[in-house]
């Protein structure tokens, strides 16, 4: 059976390791997730006013 | 026949350039590399929310000094299910049916947890020989028998993949000769033959995902024991 047979093991175990690191994890660290927006407070935020006393 | 049945997992050379060398390089060009922009095409947006949900999944169960495998891991699964998933494609040759890419990966992953399990928390990594409440008379055996299950879980991982991808591909090749031969002599057989390929193709490409998942689920679960 042909896929038991380890023939090139090395070259295949080099060559499968150097794209597998080389080239997926850039791929893959690539995507960006932006947070969900979070809903408003339901709290008014407290504010001091400042208002314009002399006019 | 000229072929047996096992000729398609051989290895083919073309031009002097062994193939799976191009099966390995080449399908990653249907993974595009996500820019920085807000908005992005629908196989980016899918990819990227396979990668965040399966990776949020994975490492649910992990120790926080886990988690920084898992670009490691993510990365694998989708090597794996990419590979698994175009070997189904009629013509296209699968390099995870081979037993020496298989194991190549598996060894050297396996190999690591062990050695951060050794490294960092030496008693609780041994602590996995002998389960809690052991009988004094079963303890000896039991090590010896943990021992060997741990030393065993590498070739199981390589061979389990390899397995399971040569049995579909030769399930499929021998029902669809079936189809062809029984074609001229019984039609009714063949089509009902055919639906039955048609079905046997469906879990074959769920096979192709779920063999990918279980092999970076263990190796999670085995990360997870030495972390």
């Amino acid at each position: 059976m042909p896929q038991l047979n380890p023939a090139p093991w090395f070259m295949i175990f080099m060559f499968t390791w150097a794209i597998f690191l080389t080239i997926l994890p850039p791929k893959v660290m690539a995507h960006t997730f932006p947070n969900e927006p979070s809903p408003q407070g339901m709290t008014t935020p407290k504010t001091a006013p400042w208002n314009w006393p002399w006019h | 026949m000229t072929l047996s049945l096992f000729d398609q997992f051989s290895s083919p050379s073309f031009l002097g350039i062994p193939m799976i060398l191009m099966a390995l390089a080449l399908p990653w060009l249907l993974i595009p590399t996500p820019t920085s922009r807000w908005l992005s095409n629908r196989v980016v947006s899918l990819q990227g929310w396979f990668i965040a949900r399966f990776t949020n999944q994975l490492f649910l169960p992990l120790n926080v000094g886990g988690h920084k495998w898992a670009p490691l891991l993510a990365s694998l699964m989708m090597f794996l299910l990419t590979l698994n998933m175009l070997g189904l494609m009629p013509y296209i040759f699968t390099p995870t049916t081979q037993l020496s890419l298989n194991l190549g990966l598996a060894v050297p992953l396996w190999l690591a947890t062990v050695l951060i399990g050794m490294r960092n928390q030496p008693t609780h990594a041994l602590g996995h020989f002998l389960p809690e409440g052991t009988p004094t008379a079963l303890i000896p055996i039991l090590i010896i028998m943990q021992t060997i299950s741990l030393f065993i879980r590498p070739l199981a991982l390589g061979v389990r993949l390899t397995a399971n991808l040569t049995a579909g591909h030769l399930l499929i090749h021998l029902i669809s000769s079936a189809v062809f031969v029984l074609m001229p002599m019984m039609p009714v057989v063949a089509i009902l033959t055919a639906v039955l390929l048609l079905l046997l193709t469906m879990l074959e490409v769920a096979v192709a995902m779920i063999q990918a998942y279980v092999f970076i689920l263990l190796l999670s679960l085995y990360l997870q024991e030495n972390v």
